[in-house]
């Protein structure tokens, strides 16, 4: 079955007591996984409600990938976890994969290697074998923000603080091209005090010829973090834009894919209401969306399951009141829940007579 | 006239005036000359009470900086680390200024009331005064109305912030525009404060006596208040301009440079440092964009740097020259940062527990007073309030806390009496 984006619906909530950062569907297609503020990676059966928690990393869990029956974790104490996803069972750790936070991997096709990035301004490889170092990447001026593989196994990309995407090899010492995404990134008082956006998420196309390089533009201010949501989709073969989609909307592009036929979907948490995070959905070619959610959650990370026609978005829920101060009765911190959505009409369920 | 020759004065009375609109009371202004040599500075030391006001416009949030609780609910991602104190954590974020530790006064225990900005930062900046029907000056003013000497002939209240410059007469509030701020926008003297080319020491005198003959007829049958003022104004430009190689950034070391950072609030605060060198008796230094409401953990980590080495580096520099021994160091905002991290990844205001930094003249140096809970949700110990604080500040500087103002047959007492006691385990 195709999916189809304007028949996507909600199929389930699935809830935890604080906010989550990132979620990845599992191979197999039977779990779904979320990274946590409260230091644990949550695992959740899609046929259950109660999630599992992974227990040992010391910081928010920011960035997470697949390969097989392995699931790699990274934290924002520089820590490189990896896990037998199936029993949560730990392989292997890398306590300091980055000097500071990692803020982003990306697991080869082959399962074989996972690169890193960080506030270090660094783009590592490792072995997921056994975690193994197995390069190092120095180019950026600026905090890494994101990477991602290129389906061919042999390239990846890492985007930063200041919107230059720049593509490297295994063993390359330098990087093979650079990409201008400088428009995702803005210093909105002109004096180098705040600088505000960056590439907060990457991805290719399933068949590799597109990039799309997802964040916020035109920043009015480092307070609200005020801008429009931006995503730039670039020509992979002669590395030149192809179009900017900008939905006109106060955010940042927080999850970013593609679907199979080339559907890019994107989802942004919203710049001022709890509520006021959206989903789109844009075809391969023209800059109008095809079909979009408006008002669902903020949204921190968009993944789409291996069957192609479901979707998880780690979501912000809120509990209790936003805002200054503190007012009578208890103070719970806000939580978070993985929204799992189909791209299909529900089966239909009548029998014929 | 002699001495206003064929020359075309190019600054006009009213282009150097519209930097210094308000004027000021009279205070002779001749300036104690460039840098303090050792013999002067000795004696400086011995006599004079300064005061360094770091003001973090916006709110800094406690948890990324003073009073780290890490891994716990809401601590957030970053780590605490050791300071030069046994047994007290900053954050990671404090990485130097964790090795001054041992001169700080840290006060954990903030309660305060004000969670606004437009109402909070005019409230604490005047120490939360008794409502009185009058507007109290802001502390600076107050600090140069007690403390300035009329020997020390620079202005006694200096503002060094980003953007531009000017004279507010308002910080002054009931002690009238002589105890205004003059703002130095970006650390730099204002337009037109050298003199044109060709203007000669003789000519310069023959305006100057004009001028002042003119006043002087002028102010004959009229109210002296704001004709002293006016004067003032001219004074203060005669003598900032007299002191321009203090803002000459050519004349600092390279080594100072890299040591406080080329960044705006570094070039700011290594100013300062140069001003209180000078004497200038209240230095404040004003960093914004501290308000951050979304995307907090990306912005501390590029705010607290900015802040935290130059910060380190004063503290340091007051202490090897001698000079926290009479010099306050203050660091504070409106309010600390809510506990409660919120939909977009940020923290709010939250004036209900947080902290103030100081150091030097008075205090106990390598202190923490008080502290939160696990949570950093409430004060744990015993709180304190703003007009505690300036009980403590006033105190610390030698200053009777339980002073008053005259204001029109009115006496105002400097501090509200309802917070007549000093912060417990503050002072040295």
């Amino acid at each position: 079955m195709k999916a189809d984006p304007t028949k996507t619906r909600e199929l389930a909530q699935l809830k935890h007591e604080r906010q989550l950062l990132v979620c990845r569907f599992s191979p197999c297609g039977q779990f779904v996984f979320a990274g946590s503020i409260d230091n644990r990676v949550l695992r959740w059966d899609l046929e259950a409600e109660k999630p599992v928690a992974l227990e040992g990393h010391e910081s928010w869990v920011a960035a997470m990938g697949f390969a097989e029956d392995r699931l790699a974790t990274a934290d924002l104490w520089g820590s490189l976890r990896v896990w037998q996803y199936a029993d949560g069972k730990p392989l292997w750790t890398v306590e300091n994969a980055h000097d500071g936070w990692v803020r982003g991997l990306s697991v080869s096709p082959d399962g074989k290697m996972v690169v890193t990035c960080g506030t270090d301004k660094m783009v590592r490889a490792w072995s997921m074998a056994d975690g193994k170092a197995a390069g190092e990447f120095a180019a950026h001026e600026d905090d890494v923000f994101s990477v991602a593989f290129h389906a061919d196994g042999e390239s990846f990309v890492s985007g930063d603080q200041l919107g230059v995407v720049h593509q490297w090899e295994m063993g390359s010492e330098r990087p093979v091209r650079t990409f201008d995404a400088s428009a995702l990134f803005t210093d909105p008082y002109d004096d180098d005090s705040a600088r505000v956006g960056g590439v907060r998420r990457m991805a290719f196309s399933r068949d590799g010829t597109r990039l799309a390089c997802g964040g916020m533009t035109n920043a009015e201010s480092a307070t609200f973090a005020k801008a429009k949501a931006l995503v730039m989709e670039l020509d992979w073969e002669d590395g030149t834009k192809r179009r900017d989609l900008a939905p006109k909307f106060d955010g940042t592009i927080k999850g970013l894919d593609y679907l199979e036929d080339g559907t890019l979907v994107a989802a942004a948490e919203g710049a001022v209401n709890a509520n006021a995070g959206q989903l789109w959905f844009w075809p391969p070619d023209g800059t109008e969306p095809l079909h979009a959610l408006p008002k669902v959650k903020n949204v921190r990370d968009l993944a789409v399951h291996p069957d192609g026609l479901r979707l998880a978005l780690a979501c912000f829920e809120p509990r209790g009141r936003i805002g200054n101060g503190r007012r009578a009765g208890e103070y719970l911190s806000h939580a978070g829940s993985v929204r799992v959505y189909e791209m299909a009409e529900p089966p239909n369920t009548d029998e014929k007579k | 006239m002699s001495g206003c020759g064929t020359m075309t004065h190019r600054i006009s009375r009213r282009r150097l005036l519209g930097a210094f609109a308000g004027g000021m009371a009279g205070v002779q202004m001749a300036g104690l000359g460039g840098l303090l040599q050792p013999v002067v500075a000795e004696q400086v030391r011995r006599r004079r009470r300064q005061v360094l006001l770091v003001w973090i416009d916006g709110g800094m949030s406690q948890f990324e900086s003073w009073n780290p609780k890490p891994k716990t609910e809401h601590g957030g991602p970053f780590r605490a680390i050791p300071t030069s104190v046994e047994g007290v954590h900053f954050s990671e974020l404090l990485e130097h200024t964790a090795r001054q530790a041992h001169h700080l006064t840290v006060i954990r225990s903030m309660e305060t009331k004000d969670e606004n900005h437009s109402s909070g930062v005019p409230r604490i900046q005047r120490g939360d005064p008794p409502n009185r029907g009058v507007p109290y000056p802001y502390l600076g003013s107050a600090i140069s109305h007690f403390l300035h000497e009329p020997k020390n002939l620079l202005p006694p209240y200096i503002n060094i912030k980003p953007g531009r410059g000017g004279f507010m007469s308002k910080d002054a509030g009931f002690l009238g525009p002589a105890y205004g701020c003059l703002y130095i926008g970006d650390g730099k003297l204002p337009k037109y404060a050298e003199r044109p080319e060709g203007l000669t020491d003789d000519v310069e005198a023959a305006r100057r006596e004009l001028r002042q003959r003119a006043n002087r007829r002028f102010a004959r049958r009229r109210t002296k208040g704001p004709m002293d003022a006016h004067t003032q104004t001219y004074d203060m430009a005669a003598q900032l301009m007299a002191h321009a190689h203090l803002f000459d950034e050519s004349k600092v070391s390279p080594k100072d440079q890299e040591r406080y950072g080329r960044h705006q609030l570094g070039r700011h605060l290594l100013q300062a440092r140069r001003l209180l060198e000078a004497g200038v008796t209240f230095v404040k230094v004003t960093s914004y964009h501290w308000d951050t409401h979304a995307d907090h953990f990306n912005m501390q980590r590029q705010l607290m740097p900015q802040f935290d080495r130059p910060f380190a580096a004063i503290v340091e520099d007051l202490h090897q020259r001698g000079m926290l021994e009479h010099t306050l160091v203050i660091c504070m905002s409106e309010f600390g940062r809510t506990p409660k991290i919120n939909n977009k990844l940020g923290r709010d205001h939250w004036p209900e527990s947080w902290s103030v930094a100081l150091a030097g003249c008075g205090l106990k140096p390598g202190t923490m007073v008080g502290d939160t809970d696990e949570l950093g949700l409430e004060i744990a110990t015993e709180s304190y309030d703003v007009g505690h604080l300036y009980y403590t500040l006033f105190t610390a500087l030698g200053l009777d806390p339980k002073s008053t103002y005259e204001h029109k047959g009115q006496t105002l007492p400097a501090i509200d009496p309802d917070f007549h006691n000093t912060i417990r385990g503050a002072l040295a």
